[in-house]
């Protein structure tokens, strides 16, 4: 059943024709989107192209995104960055990974972090990896609307 | 489903064909009504028109140096956070012409809060950064501009790009131009099926002593004569014969 779903959203079909079926994965919670990579792998598929478009459903999130491949990074789906967890989520990204997704990204996914970044930023103020991605997403024009 | 999968949040609806009722948490359906606050039509027209930008020049402007180069430009002129994202916006339009070239000056001196001195400094920093050539009138206008940050550190936004060749009617006159007589012999379109030039004969084998024509055959039948080493049996009554 969920390997249907997930067939539906092009995970059998390989990474790139996700792209096509980006927000397909938006529709669930991270936990929905959990279990169904769950299962996906139990019945003996690849989960990783679902944690690479929701990695705040993957086991350990932040590690996640920090061992993602960097073409990737692009195509995550915004509710990844949705709420506290997204919050906790965008720490993890890096420079270069926000300047991927300036150069390839599209402007809902830049929108979030960008409201993810200032929730994380009133929250942790004194860090200063966060205050190091929010000067670049300030200045660069990539980031602006 | 069975084992220990979360059925809770799959959220199952039965029957044969089990689905997944989709049911995004509350947390995602305030992040996208604030992202549709913040994308109108105009704002997901102007993404579009970024996203179709030579990917060489998105690139530039998503680097962090670029970034930077903007960063120091707005302490030097000491503009305010508001007007310092402003700038970078304006540096947006600019690349994708929204803005065109020859409103830079206006754009400087009265988009920020700053006094026209200031702006025309700022816009010749801009013309530096994105790579836009002076008018005549501005270089009357403006002072010897000041050494700016972003020469010595990275190229003007403009010059990533393959730059266009100038059309012959808006070339500059020239008197006379010195070019070379003899210049180098263009390359063919293809190369010849066949060359001219004299070329080693690896593939051959040594040279075979010549082949001497020799006699055979009893002396008292016709005689056969053979010119090379190719022997053609012949029977006798056909010898014979001839």
């Amino acid at each position: 059943m969920a390997v249907e779903a997930a067939e539906v959203m092009g995970v059998r079909k390989g990474t790139k024709n996700m792209i096509q079926n980006l927000y397909g994965l938006g529709d669930y919670g991270t936990n929905q989107v959990r279990a169904m990579a769950t299962e996906v792998e139990r019945e003996g598929l690849d989960p990783a192209p679902i944690y690479y478009r929701r990695p705040d459903a993957s086991a350990e999130p932040k590690a996640f995104v920090k061992a993602m491949p960097l073409p990737e990074i692009p195509y995550i789906i915004p509710d990844a960055f949705a709420g506290t967890l997204g919050a906790d989520l965008v720490q993890a990204l890096s420079l270069s990974q926000l300047q991927e997704i300036g150069t390839e990204g599209e402007e809902y996914l830049k929108g979030a972090i960008k409201i993810a970044l200032e929730a994380a930023v009133q929250k942790s103020p004194a860090d200063e990896h966060l205050k190091e991605l929010k000067r670049y997403v300030d200045l660069s024009p990539a980031w602006q609307v | 489903m069975n084992g220990d999968i979360d059925t809770q949040n799959l959220n199952v609806v039965g029957g044969a064909e089990e689905t997944i009722e989709p049911m995004p948490s509350p947390e995602q359906d305030t992040l996208w009504d604030a992202l549709d606050e913040i994308f109108d039509v105009e704002a997901l027209e102007r993404e579009e028109e970024f996203l179709k930008l030579d990917a060489t020049l998105r690139h530039r402007m998503a680097s962090v140096g670029f970034a930077e180069d903007i960063g120091r430009i707005a302490e030097k002129f000491s503009l305010s956070p508001e007007d310092t994202k402003n700038l970078s916006r304006a540096i947006r339009y600019l690349s994708l012409k929204i803005i065109p070239d020859d409103k830079i000056e206006m754009l400087a001196t009265e988009g920020f809060e700053i006094t026209k001195e200031v702006g025309e400094g700022l816009a010749r920093e801009l013309r530096a950064l994105l790579g836009v050539p002076e008018t005549p009138s501005t270089t009357q206008e403006t002072a010897p501009p000041l050494p700016s940050p972003t020469q010595e550190t990275s190229p003007p936004l403009r010059e990533v790009l393959p730059q266009p060749q100038i059309p012959v009617e808006n070339a500059p006159f020239m008197l006379h131009e010195e070019k070379p007589i003899f210049g180098a012999r263009p390359e063919p379109l293809g190369s010849p099926s066949v060359s001219f030039e004299p070329q080693e004969r690896r593939s051959l084998k040594p040279s075979l002593k010549p082949q001497t024509a020799r006699v055979e055959g009893p002396s008292a039948e016709p005689r056969v004569v053979h010119y090379s080493d190719l022997r053609t049996p012949l029977d006798k009554g056909r010898a014979t014969s001839q």
